[in-house]
């Protein structure tokens, strides 16, 4: 194997560890979300139509709100003891290092969506179980999107003042078509649709992934110098 | 700078030069953190370079580092263009800075080992267990970062730095904050790199350890080398009041 | 030396109030009356010129931050924010014009059109641009960072497009004016318009450069004076 990828599967295998060990990142995120699909459900009007028609909409901002309040740790942890100029020091590829921090990102927004789904069934009432094969795609291509714009932003709001309100702010509009998209081919799919119906956003979401993958691979330099 | 044979690699100044900085500017926006340095350390010798804070003394690390790219002039370390082949540089470059660099929730051998990956080492677990037999670790190597004492901590971050074999090892006030036994073993560490020949430049407060253990010095004021000589040149008390006089 | 810029500003500054002057008599006298939409269809002419004037803004500031990344000018970093923040003041002023043209025409201030949305997520990456701007104190990382943003903001614009169409084909839509061909003195006075809003642009882009390499060029001056 390249050393690239035995670079970024250093990285990917270091965050790993350090959050089985700690918990912190990944229990914090999951409460958030099941706070946000709980106060979600006060909005409408209990056992109400509208809540099936929005429960792709609800899945996906529950995920990302907790999606984005686990980035802003994402590189803290590089932070503590300056760890990220010792990564720095080292002669690895910036590109590996993002790719080792986005598969980190894209793992615990997996599992996240795991644990948001049966909160889904329980609490809003929807069939999930029938359409589940299909969900794969649609929220494989939604939460690598979601990485990598989210990794890029989130090591560079790393310095700023406002990094909670920034790292927001930057990602949620550049994350606009994936999102369309992951909502979209999430609700088709719920609605029974098969796979080809969604083919369209499918081609988007995946688009969207590989364009911002090479791109952040390439710039990732430019925001690790100093 | 054509008359100095900068312009290839194998000139003579090249060879036996570790680092060589040439016209050095640094800007952040308009404040000049580093003004027209020319510096020239040779292949095996300890530098000691002294200042008071602000002098611009880390960011001159940096550079020499590649983390930073210079504004203006020109800096290699060992024959590499900091410019153009800053890889090639961080691969002979070992740092040691008041920041550990270490994840406090992975093990020491954990520790060592990513670094080690990352730097591409092969026989990465031989070489481990040899810098953690180094630094004195090799028993507490399954415990955590975190429950390590600041002076074990040191000691490790010393581990990572010389980890993969640098042949300059750049020092950012490693003295501060260390216990006596982290700083003896330091002192011994750069004893034994020079008996090595390897480089050592050493940007320190501590004008008695930095003249003991150097070759040359340096003195950086308000981002200008205002001199440069030998240790053998100088003692302290006339150092301290140099320095003292230009402030 | 540092009196030449000053020109082109001036230049561009006269041909865009020339046209400016001109332009609405070829919009309200000259040109018809759209027959469906009356005369709300008349600030269609500035609407899509705002648009088009947005477009080459943000198209600059791509350009210009890739050859910043590229030469790590400090020049090029200036480009890039003054179209950016050029580009930004047209996005705004489409965003502005388009409820005034939806309201008398589809009833609402806003409508989810596809081009209107793509104008609106546009706006709010570009306003992200300069926030970040405004919280990184350090000037190099703040040039780069936005150089980034510029580069990645604008590779975007082709999936935000697409992702808009397809949200809007999914859910039933108004068809909009513009679509249908033109008839001739309508055309000749959108293309005036779009001619006048490019002068505008470049003036606006021009000057604001000068002022940006003036106050550059007072902090070196302070810079010195301090050292």
């Amino acid at each position: 194997m390249p050393l690239f990828f035995i670079q970024s599967l250093a990285i990917l295998q270091k965050d790993l560890k350090i959050e089985w060990r700690t918990r912190e990142r990944l229990g914090a995120m999951a409460f958030f979300a099941f706070l946000v699909v709980l106060i979600f459900n006060f909005a409408f009007e209990p056992a109400s139509p509208i809540v099936k028609t929005a429960a792709p909409g609800i899945f996906w901002i529950a995920t990302v709100f907790a999606g984005l309040l686990g980035l802003s740790r994402s590189f803290a942890i590089e932070k503590q003891n300056d760890c990220l100029m010792g990564l720095r020091l080292t002669p690895a590829d910036p590109g590996a290092i993002f790719l080792g921090k986005m598969l980190g990102n894209a793992i615990a927004m997996l599992i996240l969506a795991a644990l948001i789904l049966p909160v889904l069934v329980v609490f809003l009432n929807v069939e999930i179980a029938p359409a589940l094969p299909r969900l794969i795609l649609p929220i494989l291509f939604g939460t690598l999107g979601f990485a990598a714009v989210g990794t890029l932003f989130s090591a560079m709001s790393l310095n700023t003042r406002l990094r909670e309100a920034l790292l927001p702010m930057l990602t949620l509009p550049m994350l606009v078509p994936a999102l369309l998209a992951a909502i979209e081919s999430f609700r088709a799919v719920l609605a029974g649709h098969p796979l080809s119906k969604i083919a369209d956003w499918l081609v988007l979401g995946g688009a969207f992934v590989a364009l911002f993958v090479a791109a952040c691979l390439l710039l990732f330099e430019c925001v690790l110098e100093d | 700078m054509d008359g100095l044979g900068l312009n290839t690699l194998h000139s003579p100044l090249m060879i036996t030069s570790a680092i060589v900085i040439r016209n050095l500017t640094h800007r952040f926006g308009h404040f000049a953190a580093l003004q027209d340095i020319d510096l020239v350390v040779p292949k095996g010798q300890t530098f000691a370079l002294f200042g008071p804070n602000g002098a611009g003394k880390t960011t001159l690390l940096r550079l020499i580092a590649a983390l930073t790219r210079p504004s203006s002039g020109e800096i290699w370390v060992c024959g590499d263009n900091a410019r153009r082949d800053p890889k090639m540089i961080r691969k002979n470059i070992g740092f040691i800075s008041h920041h550990t660099m270490l994840y406090d929730d992975l093990t020491a051998r954990e520790n060592l080992a990513f670094y080690g990956c990352m730097y591409g080492l092969q026989n990465l677990d031989a070489r481990v267990e040899e810098v953690l037999g180094a630094v004195g670790l090799t028993d507490r190597q399954r415990d955590r970062v975190r429950d390590f004492s600041r002076g074990m901590k040191q000691r490790l971050a010393i581990a990572r730095s010389i980890l993969h074999q640098p042949s300059i090892l750049l020092l950012d006030e490693p003295f501060t904050g260390l216990d006596t036994a982290a700083q003896s073993m330091l002192s011994n560490l750069l004893i034994a790199l020079k008996a090595e020949e390897r480089t050592v430049f050493l940007v320190t407060h501590d004008f008695a350890k930095g003249l003991a253990l150097a070759d040359r010095f340096g003195i950086l004021l308000r981002g200008q080398l205002i001199r440069e000589a030998s240790t053998k040149e100088v003692d302290e008390s006339e150092l301290r009041t140099q320095i003292n006089s230009r402030l | 030396m540092h009196r030449r810029p000053y020109i082109l500003p001036f230049v561009f500054g006269m041909l865009a109030l020339i046209g400016l002057a001109i332009a609405p008599y070829l919009v309200f006298v000259y040109a018809g009356i759209e027959k469906e939409m009356g005369l709300a269809q008349k600030i269609f002419y500035y609407h899509v010129s705002s648009a088009f004037a947005m477009y080459i803004g943000f198209s600059l500031c791509f350009v210009f931050s890739i050859r910043y990344l590229w030469k790590r000018d400090k020049r090029c970093d200036l480009w890039a924010a003054c179209s950016a923040e050029v580009g930004l003041l047209f996005c705004s002023l489409v965003l502005l014009t388009g409820p005034i043209w939806a309201k008398p025409v589809w009833g609402a201030w806003w409508v989810w059109d596809a081009q209107l949305t793509l104008t609106l997520v546009l706006w709010l990456i570009f306003v992200a641009y300069f926030m970040l701007r405004t919280h990184i104190e350090d000037p190099v990382q703040n040039a780069r960072f936005r150089a980034v943003l510029g580069i990645v903001g604008f590779l975007n614009v082709p999936f935000i497009h697409y992702a808009t169409k397809l949200w809007r084909t999914h859910h039933p839509e108004v068809v909009r004016g513009e679509e249908i061909g033109l008839p001739p003195d309508m055309k000749t006075a959108f293309f005036f318009c779009v001619l006048t809003f490019f002068m505008l642009f470049f003036a606006l882009l021009f000057k604001r450069v000068s002022v940006e390499k003036a106050r550059d060029e007072l902090e070196s001056l302070k810079a010195e004076m301090r050292a």
